[in-house]
Formats: C-alpha cells, sequence, structure tokens
C-alpha cells in the first residue's frame, strides 16, 4: 500500500487532535498502514493542499456542516482515541476506507 | 523511542491543582483553574473567555469509565508557557461530549490545557490521554490526600522518561 496521507483535525488544531494522532501513529503501524499525518484546523482546511486520502476528525459536531474542500474524502470520527472506547471499530473504519483508495 | 521533545517545557504543579473543587458549571471551574494560570503568567487574560467559547462550540467532555473528564483548552494564542492545571470535582459537573456535542455528560476531572506552542508536546499530551483512559490511575488521582500527591503522580506518569 502507498504511503497516505491522512489529516487529523479539531477545532484548534492543538490539544485533542495531536492527542488523537499520537495514539493513532502505532495503531496504524500495527495494521501495516503505512501513513503521513498531519494536524489540521478545522478553520484551515480550505484551500490547504495536498488533500488528504483520509480525514480523522476529533470534533463530529462540524460534520454535519461538511468539511471546507474536502468532498468524496473519506471522514472517519476519532474520538474513541481519547476516550479509550471503541477504538477496534474506529480502527476497522480507518483500515476500510484507506485501503478502498486502493 | 526517545522523544526528542524537551519535558521540562510543560509545569505541573501543586499550585495549578484543585483537589475536591465545590463548584456547579463548568464556566465556574473553568474560571477557577484559568485564574492559577493566570497567577503565573502562564497565559493571557483573554485565555479564560477563549476557553469557555471554545468549550460551547467544540465541547472536550469524554465519557472516559468510570469518570467522566473534560479538557478544555484553546489556541496557543493565548498562551506563554505550556502547563496543565487540574480540578477533581466534589460533585461532578456537566460538560458536552466531544464525541456527540448535544449529549450532557458528568465530569468528574477537568484538565485544562495550556498549550503554548502548536504541534508541541504530544507525547505528554497523549499520555495524558493514556491516564485519564486508565481506571487505576484516575481512581490514584482522585484519591489522593493532597494537590502535591496529585501533581507528582501526574509528573511520574506524563513527564518522567520512559525507561524500556
Amino acid at each position: 500500500m502507498a504511503k497516505k496521507l491522512v489529516w487529523v483535525g479539531c477545532g484548534s488544531g492543538v490539544g485533542s487532535s495531536i492527542m488523537a494522532a499520537e495514539k493513532l501513529k502505532p495503531l496504524c503501524e500495527e495494521r501495516g498502514l503505512d501513513i503521513k499525518i498531519v494536524i489540521v484546523n478545522f478553520r484551515d482546511l480550505r484551500g490547504k493542499t495536498p488533500k488528504p486520502d483520509l480525514m480523522v476528525s476529533i470534533a463530529p459536531g462540524l460534520e454535519l456542516g461538511g468539511y471546507a474542500g474536502l468532498e468524496g474524502i473519506p471522514v472517519v470520527v476519532g474520538v474513541s482515541m481519547l476516550t479509550g472506547a471503541g477504538i477496534e471499530k474506529t480502527m476497522d473504519e480507518i483500515e476500510a476506507a484507506l485501503k478502498g483508495k486502493e | 523511542m526517545n522523544s526528542p521533545h524537551d519535558y521540562s517545557e510543560i509545569c505541573i504543579s501543586k499550585d495549578l491543582i484543585l483537589r475536591h473543587l465545590n463548584c456547579s458549571t463548568k464556566e465556574e471551574a473553568i474560571t477557577y483553574l484559568a485564574k492559577l494560570f493566570e497567577k503565573k503568567g502562564f497565559v493571557l487574560p483573554s485565555f479564560r473567555d477563549a476557553v469557555i467559547q471554545r468549550e460551547n462550540k467544540l465541547p472536550t467532555g469524554l465519557e472516559t469509565k468510570p469518570y467522566g473528564v473534560a479538557i478544555p483548552h484553546t489556541d496557543h494564542d493565548h498562551v506563554n508557557r505550556s502547563a496543565i492545571a487540574v480540578a477533581t470535582l466534589e460533585n461532578p459537573i456537566t460538560f458536552h461530549n466531544m464525541a456527540q456535542p448535544s449529549q450532557e455528560i458528568p465530569v468528574k476531572v477537568i484538565f485544562l490545557l495550556g498549550i503554548a506552542e502548536a504541534k508541541s508536546l504530544p507525547t505528554i499530551l497523549s499520555r495524558l490521554a493514556s491516564f485519564f483512559q486508565s481506571p487505576k490511575h484516575m481512581e490514584l488521582l482522585i484519591g489522593a490526600e493532597s494537590e502535591s500527591a496529585m501533581a507528582e503522580l501526574l509528573r511520574n506518569e506524563l513527564i518522567q522518561e520512559q525507561i524500556l
């Protein structure tokens, strides 16, 4: 699998997304997913390039309004990285989303 | 795998801890904690309002078990020096769920994060997440006998170099 670009984002690009990204890295390694993570702030999404292969959102409230400029890019909610509950399910979703892009 | 980050950058101290805090709203609790940062010059006066505003738009309540936690924070623009302030609450306070913002959840421990530099301290924040996901550590924190004991517990878990 070619290296995939994953954006991990929340409302401030600090705190929540950093915590989740740190948890995500070893979990992806475990599953043999070769990824590059970029922390993003929802405010800066429009116009940011290169576009990711996957968006992991730590602030699902914003999803309802859509993520600017990310039409067609899969979004997985990653709050489980912070609560510790449901991580396997989230990883299944992430793996499926990344593999779907082969 | 050693992180190159400077651990001494983040302040965790008994002066930044409120044990058995008695108040009824998240705004009050955040205000008490923000004042601790202000006293030390760690944040700008704008910090408190920025944290509360963000909390109302993008809630930071987490349904960890057995106790709910919250990790309020804001942009690094309002922060001079990275630090973590902690309050264990006498009675749980209502926050909204980060995973489902319309849902209210009871929070027993608040970790107010002052993050001075965007993208710094990933290891410490990751360890903080592991800490509050661990029922054992949360019991130790809530049952600790003093602010000093709480600070030491957190420093040991979050900052000390891990011997692998």
